[in-house]
C-alpha cells in the first residue's frame, strides 16, 4: 500500500519541503508524488464528492507549499501534518454541507448487483464507502487512518489531537458499526460466509 | 499495515478494508498539473513579507500616494523655497495684479443686527 514513512526513504519529506522553500523544482515534484496521492486516499474516502475530495488535496497541499518557509525542521512529522490538514479541511466541509442542506450532497451509486468479479471488488469498496459515509465523522476518520491507511494509533492520535484511547474507543465504535451494516451484504457482494 | 484481525468485527470487515484500500483513487493528470502550479506560484520568496509589510517610511509613502505623488510634493516644496530666497523682479508686478490694490476695498457688515444686539444687551 502506498504509505509516506521518512525513516524509510532515502530523502526525508522534510528535507525535500526544505529544498522546495529554497527553490527547487525536483523536490517539489517528488513530494507531490510522494504525499497527493496519500492527501487524495484520504479526501475520497471522508467525502462524497470526487471533485470535491480533489479541491481538499489541492488545497491542503496548497497550505504545504505556504507553510514550507517556515517548516521547523524536526517538530512534525510532514505526512502527519498533512493528514491532519486533509482531515480537518474535510471535516469543515462536512460540517457546512450538513447545516447548508444536506440532501444536496451526491449519493455514490449503489453497487451493481451481479456485477463481473473484477468489478466486485470497487463493489465491495464502494459498499464499505457508504457505510463509512454514515459514521461519525470523528469515528470516520479514525477508521479510515487505523485500517485503511495503516497508521499506528500514536500518529492518529497526533493528527486528530486526542488521547491513544480516546482514538482506540472511536475506531472500535467505528468498526462495531460497519460491522453491523456491511456484516449483512457479505454474501450479496461475493464474499464467502 | 493494519494488524491482524483478532476481533470478530475484524475478521467481518478486514475484506472491506482489504477492497477499498486496492481500489485507492489515485490523483489525475490534471490534479498533479494544478498542484504542481500551485508549488511554483506559491514559493515564498526572500524578503517578501517585509516588503508586504513594509517600516514607517513605506506605509507613508503609499499613504500619499506613491513616489510620483512624493517628487511631485517634493518639487512644489524647492520651488517655493526658491521663491522666497530669489524674490524674483517680476514677482512684485505680479502680485500687485493679483492682489487687490490697498485702499481698493470696503467693508460689508454681513449680520448689520449683531450690534444692535450687542448694544442692547
Amino acid at each position: 500500500m502506498l504509505k509516506t514513512n521518512d525513516a524509510d526513504l532515502p530523502v526525508s519529506d522534510e528535507t525535500l519541503l526544505i529544498a522546495y522553500a529554497r527553490g527547487d523544482d525536483a523536490a517539489a515534484r517528488d513530494l507531490v508524488h510522494r504525499l497527493l496521492p496519500m492527501a487524495l486516499r484520504v479526501a475520497a474516502r471522508m467525502l462524497r464528492d470526487p471533485t470535491e475530495a480533489e479541491d481538499v488535496a489541492q488545497e491542503a497541499m496548497l497550505r504545504l507549499w505556504r507553510a514550507a518557509s517556515g517548516w521547523r525542521p524536526g517538530e512534525a512529522r510532514v505526512s502527519t501534518w498533512l493528514y491532519r490538514v486533509v482531515s480537518n479541511l474535510c471535516i469543515d466541509r462536512l460540517r457546512k454541507a450538513r447545516g447548508a442542506n444536506i440532501d444536496s450532497i451526491p449519493e455514490p451509486a449503489d453497487p451493481a448487483p451481479g456485477a463481473e468479479a473484477r468489478l466486485q471488488g470497487e463493489a465491495r469498496a464502494q459498499a464499505l464507502q457508504i457505510a463509512l459515509g454514515r459514521l461519525p465523522e470523528r469515528q470516520r476518520q479514525a477508521v479510515i487512518l487505523r485500517h485503511l491507511e495503516g497508521l499506528p494509533n500514536p500518529e492518529i492520535a497526533q493528527i486528530m489531537e486526542i488521547s491513544v484511547e480516546a482514538v482506540e474507543s472511536l475506531t472500535a465504535r467505528g468498526k462495531r458499526a460497519l460491522a453491523a451494516e456491511l456484516v449483512g451484504q457479505r454474501a450479496e457482494l461475493g464474499y464467502a460466509t | 499495515m493494519t494488524k491482524k484481525p483478532e476481533r470478530p468485527e475484524d475478521v467481518a470487515l478486514e475484506p472491506f478494508f482489504s477492497d477499498a484500500r486496492a481500489a485507492a483513487p489515485r490523483p489525475s493528470g490534471d490534479l498533479i498539473a494544478r498542484v504542481m502550479s500551485d508549488a511554483q506560484g506559491g514559493r515564498p520568496v526572500r524578503g517578501l513579507d517585509t516588503a508586504r509589510r513594509g517600516g514607517l517610511l513605506e506605509r507613508l509613502t503609499a499613504a500619499l500616494g506613491g513616489w510620483p505623488a512624493l517628487g511631485g510634493m517634493a518639487a512644489a516644496g524647492m520651488a517655493g523655497v526658491w521663491i522666497g530666497y530669489a524674490f524674483p523682479a517680476g514677482l512684485s508686478a505680479l502680485g500687485a495684479e493679483l492682489l487687490v490694490p490697498e485702499g481698493d476695498y470696503e467693508l460689508v457688515e454681513l449680520m448689520p443686527t449683531v450690534d444692535m444686539f450687542l448694544q442692547g444687551g
